[in-house]
């Protein structure tokens, strides 16, 4: 049985019941609601859709709609990468002037001083495109050094380990709780022949705390707060961090937050309405 | 000149909790969206509203970039919230299951003003009695 496998139940009422039903739904294990102009679709891990669920839904429906008797069509939808698509765009690009971010079907040759990082575009974050993969990347390469060791945080494809591994970072120790990304992250690093960056599937408190001149984290608001204290552990007196995935509207909580946990501002760049900030350790 | 067109989509979904799986991935995958970036624009933007269902609609362009604007939560949702509620009445006629004030309905109308087809807030409220009522909350 494929365990990523999804259900799609194609409810034929009118959408406008989501206003009253669409809690009742999630309530029920529905993870996702696709709402078009004269029906719905329910989305249900096919791991949770039972008879029993049916029968729950079957019973809401028959409460609530008036116009006629409720109708259900049920769909396996087998787990794929959705992304296919999107690939047929991905064309190479260029970041800032030194560094260039190609699919793995293209290969460039890297002019003078240039970097090309190799990336498979699958189901993880990460291939350079958004503005905080891009903001990151711009203030990793002015503070990356050979011999720094550096933890890559929520790395998703694992672009930032890689160009740090590139730049000559060792060791760097790269990590996420999601096994597809950890997939891809690993498929990158052969992609680009870095061998000494090390992807595990893991969240912070798994990762041997070790002190690292770098941290590198591009995830959002809400798990970089709760990071805040734990980071520490992993940063040397004198290491830096970069963080990334903010709002510009994050801006004061995030720095907050960061201060008082010993971390002092040293650089924000912005691009549309995205930010990222570089701090150092102040416990030096 | 402004950018074609090509696509909507209006999904439904727990706040700062978008993932590329169903129904992000099928219904942005086949317009080419770069469904990730999506995901990380989405979670952001909803990551003060955990555990409320935040409605999105998204605009996709013919070169396959993506705007997109979230939508206040279901009325229901909120008047669950309202009434502290876990949920409504399976038989909203005969059982009630909890309560709102006519101050608390004027709140949620409030919200939901710029998603409903109301007139003014009195409109609004009526709308939100009708989804309360269907969900065995009574108006006091």
């Amino acid at each position: 049985m494929d365990q990523n496998a999804w259900v799609k139940i194609r409810v034929n009422a009118n959408p406008n019941l989501l206003e009253v039903l669409s809690p009742v739904f999630f309530e029920l294990g529905c993870q996702g609601i696709n709402e078009l102009s004269d029906h719905f679709q329910l989305f249900f891990e096919q791991k949770d859709w039972t008879s029993d669920k049916k029968q729950q839904l079957l019973a809401i429906l028959e409460t609530y709609v008036v116009d006629g008797p409720a109708e259900l069509k049920v769909e396996d939808v087998p787990s794929e990468d959705w992304t296919e698509n999107w690939k047929k765009n991905f064309k190479p690009f260029r970041l800032g002037d030194k560094i260039l971010i190609q699919p793995d079907w293209e290969n460039l040759v890297p002019g003078e001083g240039e970097t090309v990082i190799t990336i498979a575009p699958k189901m993880a974050f990460g291939t350079g495109h958004h503005e905080t993969t891009k903001l990151i990347l711009q203030m990793l390469e002015k503070v990356v050094h050979p011999g720094m060791s550096v933890l890559d945080a929520g790395t998703g494809s694992a672009i930032l380990a890689i160009y740090a591994a590139i730049k000559g970072a060792n060791p760097v120790m790269a990590f996420d709780n999601d096994p597809l990304a950890i997939e891809n992250a690993l498929e990158n690093c052969t992609l680009n022949n870095v061998t000494h960056v090390k992807a595990v599937c893991a969240e912070l408190k798994d990762i041997k705390a070790e002190p690292y001149d770098l941290i590198v984290a591009n995830i959002n608001r809400n798990v970089l707060l709760d990071l805040a204290g734990p980071l520490k552990a992993y940063s040397k007196k004198t290491g830096w961090l970069i963080l990334s995935g903010l709002l510009v509207t994050d801006r004061e909580d995030i720095l907050g937050k960061y201060r008082t946990q010993g971390w002092e501002l040293l650089k924000e760049e912005m691009m549309g309405e995205w930010m990222a900030l570089l701090l150092k350790n102040s416990d030096a | 000149m402004a950018k074609k067109e090509i696509g909507k989509i209006k999904l439904q979904l727990p706040a700062g909790q978008a993932k590329p799986a169903p129904p992000v991935g099928p219904a942005l995958g086949q317009h080419g969206v770069n469904i990730m970036e999506f995901c990380k624009a989405y979670n952001a933007k909803t990551q003060d509203q955990a555990g409320l269902i935040i409605p999105v609609e998204i605009t996709v362009y013919a070169d396959r970039s993506f705007s997109f604007i979230t939508k206040t939560p279901p009325a229901a949702t909120l008047l669950l919230k309202e009434a502290g509620l876990d949920k409504g009445s399976g038989e909203p006629n005969s059982s009630k299951v909890g309560k709102v004030t006519k101050a608390q309905v004027k709140k949620i109308a409030e919200i939901k003003m710029p998603d409903l087809n109301a007139a003014n807030v009195e409109s609004a409220m009526r709308m939100v009695e009708g989804t309360a009522r269907s969900m065995g909350i009574t108006v006091e």
